[in-house]
């Protein structure tokens, strides 16, 4: 894209100002991505660096320390007990012992097997076990869980060094090391963090960040239906599964009709997610906000009644209203369509398949429910928002003489967009997982138990990404091919949000809103 | 105007003849409104030239005044505004209505029951088919309001704590939590299987547990409107505080979460919306247990399949009156703060 100097800019016309500002936002994606990505060595080199000082610190205390500190790192807790911290001596103490006996009885043997996920399977006597053998799932899962608690525990050893020398220092000069009184007084003070993360954090890491460790191997192994433990046993395939997926090509020759079949599969979802996405979030913004400027009209009367009727839908749970609408737009029997013969518009009762016949049918009408789902949402956001404007500055401009028009341009659109601009990325983001809307109206497919585009296993002509990984999982357990599409996925909205968060101020100053 | 519905072929030709005048009057409107705004726009250009005075006399009069003109534009708003509000509200009144229908459970060709009754909601409580809703609506209740409680004080305390407080690994964490937000929520499910039937909670007493576990475990990921909320409110009032003797803890409790109402009741509402009305993370969890432990999303899901349709149809739609009836007074009432909290804490560009 041309350049051009500030002088040419100022020279043109709003519209082709807004025009050039949109262009040049597009030509510039490319360069803004590049630059983000020449910066993850100078970010990765900053946590190095961080990581690095601590283990510095840690190597300090170790240097400088005395016997007592030394004897921290072997014996957890030694440096507290000698300076009468017996509560926090102990807990160090127990912690290490119960680390030791986990890694000794548990952790151990699983991660000692990570490397091939395990080599014997389990004998059977009929169907009696007789010798159990190995289990891929539980060394993977368990071997995840102990390389949480590993590196826990190193910093755990860490903060008992550094306590230990913190102790020693501060005897030699106050006399006096912190209490358990203290401890507690600091948990609900300074280290308020502390207290208020640690429940949370348990949480996320037990449900969160282990099992998403987990997924995200699986991506690199044969997990699937015809290696599932405990009868079989799975492995490591490297990154076979990405190519069959983003390239369709199998690894061995029985495979490569179904591989085939998967890589096309792949971009034909993807595309109608993309497409879905930006056709729900584009509709239901400019839908929203129009309904909004009428409901909030100043001569417009009854405005709470009209606004309850749109939230009902908000209110209801998805459901139900999205199963019903389903069924009142089935073709045969349907209540739309029953109407619809009634009052003369179709010769048959089933001659309009609403959901259950072509595809682009199905897709337009799953992009008109959610009109009907998503508009009351920004109606009441855009509600708030008009609300929140403040009255003078309607006031100042008609003094000023604006007409109505005016007003709206330059009073109401800008102060809509600055809030509505932000959270449009989120609603896309969240319409790229709109799990409910499409299973729930179709089931992700326009004809039952099949597919008109002659697609992969368990996908269908109007499933999304999401709604192809939740079938992939519960019905078809290829859960290597789930894993891939999973991190596929997050690479598209990691993509998006990327992209928004660089140019979102309040992200990168905080601190100017306080 | 629904009974019409049900009536001969002529009646409804009719009333398509009708629905036809009124779109048409709605594009007349549409068009009109055009014309109207392009017209008070050289209004407002040629007032301009007069006294300041002289304008604000002149805006004042005509906001008063009601000039044909505007009474039709309003007209036309409200027509538009009741075909919208039909239109919204038209699947639920279906719903009521069927849920009322004695005659057969199946879905029918026509809107108004034949004969009413509260045979499906008897039945609802009390059947012997094995389909206790009751229970799975208790369930439901259940694990709703614990994970609601939890959630929000999860929530408004990690929201508290990235903030105000200034730690070694903030930034990190916020980082971090983006980036893990951002993978689909459903990949983790099959190894959260695993984890809570090692804990003993698939298929026995406490899978109700479990699945409060899993809806409570990636809450403290969603700080994110909360905290802008917070940022809003001055630390000044911290700083008083804390130079008055008060602790972090203190500060939070007396000073903070009274100022937010707004964001504590949005949180609420939020958090128990989810767990109420989810079907896909609580199908994977209890789906495949015992009847006495699902919840109300996975019972009428299983009603609407296309074998069981005939038999559950007008059942379904009573279930989904007793369970929407919930929800929709909570957010009658709490709407405004709803808005509030919504626009309060929405992230500033």
């Amino acid at each position: 894209m041309r350049q051009i100097s500030s002088l040419e800019y100022l020279s043109m016309s709003k519209v082709t100002r807004a025009w050039y500002k949109f262009c040049s936002f597009f030509a510039n994606l490319p360069r803004i991505i590049g630059r983000w990505f020449r910066s993850i060595p100078g970010k990765f080199a900053v946590f190095g660096r961080k990581i690095g000082n601590w283990f510095r610190d840690v190597g300090d205390a170790f240097r400088f320390g005395d016997w007592k500190t030394r004897l921290s790192a072997l014996i957890w807790g030694t440096g507290n007990f000698a300076h009468r911290q017996i509560g926090r001596g102990l807990l160090f103490l127990v912690y290490e012992i119960a680390f030791v006996l986990f890694m000794i009885f548990f952790g151990g043997g699983y991660l000692a097997k990570l490397g091939t996920l395990g080599d014997t399977l389990p004998e059977y006597m009929g169907s009696v076990i007789i010798s159990k053998g190995d289990n891929s799932f539980d060394i993977l899962l368990y071997s995840m869980l102990t390389i949480v608690v590993i590196l826990f525990s190193v910093v755990v050893m860490f903060l008992s060094i550094k306590d230990a020398y913190n102790n020693q220092l501060g005897y030699s000069i106050a006399k006096r090391a912190a209490t358990a009184k203290d401890d507690v007084g600091q948990l609900l003070n300074h280290k308020f963090h502390l207290t208020i993360l640690a429940f949370p954090s348990l949480t996320l890491v037990v449900f969160t960040i282990v099992p998403l460790m987990f997924m995200i191997l699986v991506a690199f192994t044969n997990y699937n239906r015809n290696n599932l433990p405990p009868a079989n046993l799975f492995t490591w395939v490297g990154l076979d599964n990405f190519r069959t997926i983003l390239t369709g090509q199998a690894m061995n020759a029985t495979d490569a009709q179904s591989a085939a079949k998967f890589g096309r599969t792949f971009w034909y979802i993807l595309g109608w997610t993309m497409e879905w996405a930006i056709l729900a979030t584009v509709t239901n913004l400019f839908i929203g906000m129009i309904v909004a400027l009428i409901i909030n009209k100043k001569s417009i009367r009854f405005k709470k009644f009209w606004r309850t009727c749109l939230v009902t839908v908000v209110a209801v749970p998805q459901f139900i209203s999205l199963l019903l609408v389903s069924k009142m737009f089935k073709s045969d029997g349907g209540i739309i369509n029953s109407m619809l013969f009634k009052i003369g518009l179709i010769p048959t009762y089933d001659s309009v398949k609403w959901l259950d016949g072509a595809t682009s049918m199905a897709k337009a009408m799953v992009v008109i429910i959610n009109i009907w789902v998503g508009v009351p949402h920004t109606v009441l956001t855009c509600t708030g928002i008009l609300m929140n404007i403040p009255d003078d500055l309607y006031e100042a401009a008609k003094i000023d003489g604006a007409n109505p028009v005016k007003m709206f341009s330059k009073i109401t659109l800008p102060y809509m967009m600055f809030v509505l601009g932000p959270s449009l990325i989120t609603s896309f983001v969240g319409n790229i997982n709109n799990f409910n809307l499409i299973f729930l109206l179709t089931g992700g497919s326009t004809i039952t138990g099949a597919s008109q585009m002659d697609l992969a296993v368990g996908a269908g002509d109007v499933d999304l990404l999401i709604t192809w990984l939740y079938k992939l999982t519960v019905n078809e357990t290829r859960y290597d091919v789930a894993s891939v599409i999973g991190i596929l996925i997050f690479i598209v909205v990691a993509f998006f949000s990327l992209v928004v968060y660089s140019r979102i101020g309040s992200v990168k100053n905080e601190e100017d809103f306080q | 105007m629904f009974s019409l519905l049900s009536l001969t072929q002529s009646g409804a030709t009719a009333i398509g003849v009708i629905l036809g005048l009124i779109i048409l009057a709605q594009i007349g409107v549409v068009v009109y409104l055009i014309i109207a705004h392009r017209q008070s726009g050289v209004v407002g250009a040629r007032v301009r030239i007069s006294s300041p005075r002289a304008v604000l006399r002149r805006s004042v009069i005509h906001s008063n005044r009601k000039s044909p003109k505007n009474i039709i534009i309003d007209s036309g708003i409200y027509l538009l505004l009741i075909i919208i509000s039909v239109v919204w509200v038209f699947p639920f009144i279906y719903l009521v209505i069927t849920s009322f229908r004695v005659e057969s459970t199946r879905i029918t060709d026509y809107l108004i029951p034949k004969q009413w009754g509260f045979d499906n909601y008897i039945w609802l409580f009390n059947n012997t088919e094995n389909q206790p809703f009751f229970t799975w609506y208790l369930n439901t209740l259940l694990i709703a309001l614990v994970v609601s409680v939890i959630n929000t004080l999860i929530t408004l305390l990690t929201a508290y704590a990235l903030s105000r407080m200034r730690f070694t690994g903030r930034k990190a964490l916020m980082k971090f939590m983006l980036i893990l937000g951002m993978f689909p929520g459903f990949l983790g499910m099959i190894c959260i299987y695993k984890i809570l039937d090692a804990m003993g909670m698939i298929n026995t007493n406490l899978s109700i547990v479990g699945l409060m576990l899993v809806y409570i475990s990636g809450t403290m990921m969603g700080y994110y409107v909360s905290k802008g909320f917070f940022d809003t409110i001055s630390k000044s009032l911290d700083e008083a505080a804390m130079i008055d003797g008060a602790s972090r803890a203190k500060i939070f409790f007396s000073i903070t979460l009274p100022l937010s109402k707004p964001i504590i009741i949005q949180t609420l509402l939020g958090a128990f919306v989810g767990p109420w009305g989810d079907y896909m993370m609580a199908n994977y969890i209890v789906g495949s247990g015992g009847a006495d432990f699902k919840t109300v999303a996975i019972g009428l899901y299983n009603w609407l399949t296309p074998s069981e349709l005939p038999k559950y149809f007008t059942r379904f739609c009573a279930g989904g009156v007793i369970v929407s009836i919930l929800p929709i007074v909570m957010f009658f009432f709490m709407q405004r703060y709803y808005v509030a909290g919504i626009t309060g804490g929405s992230v500033k560009g």
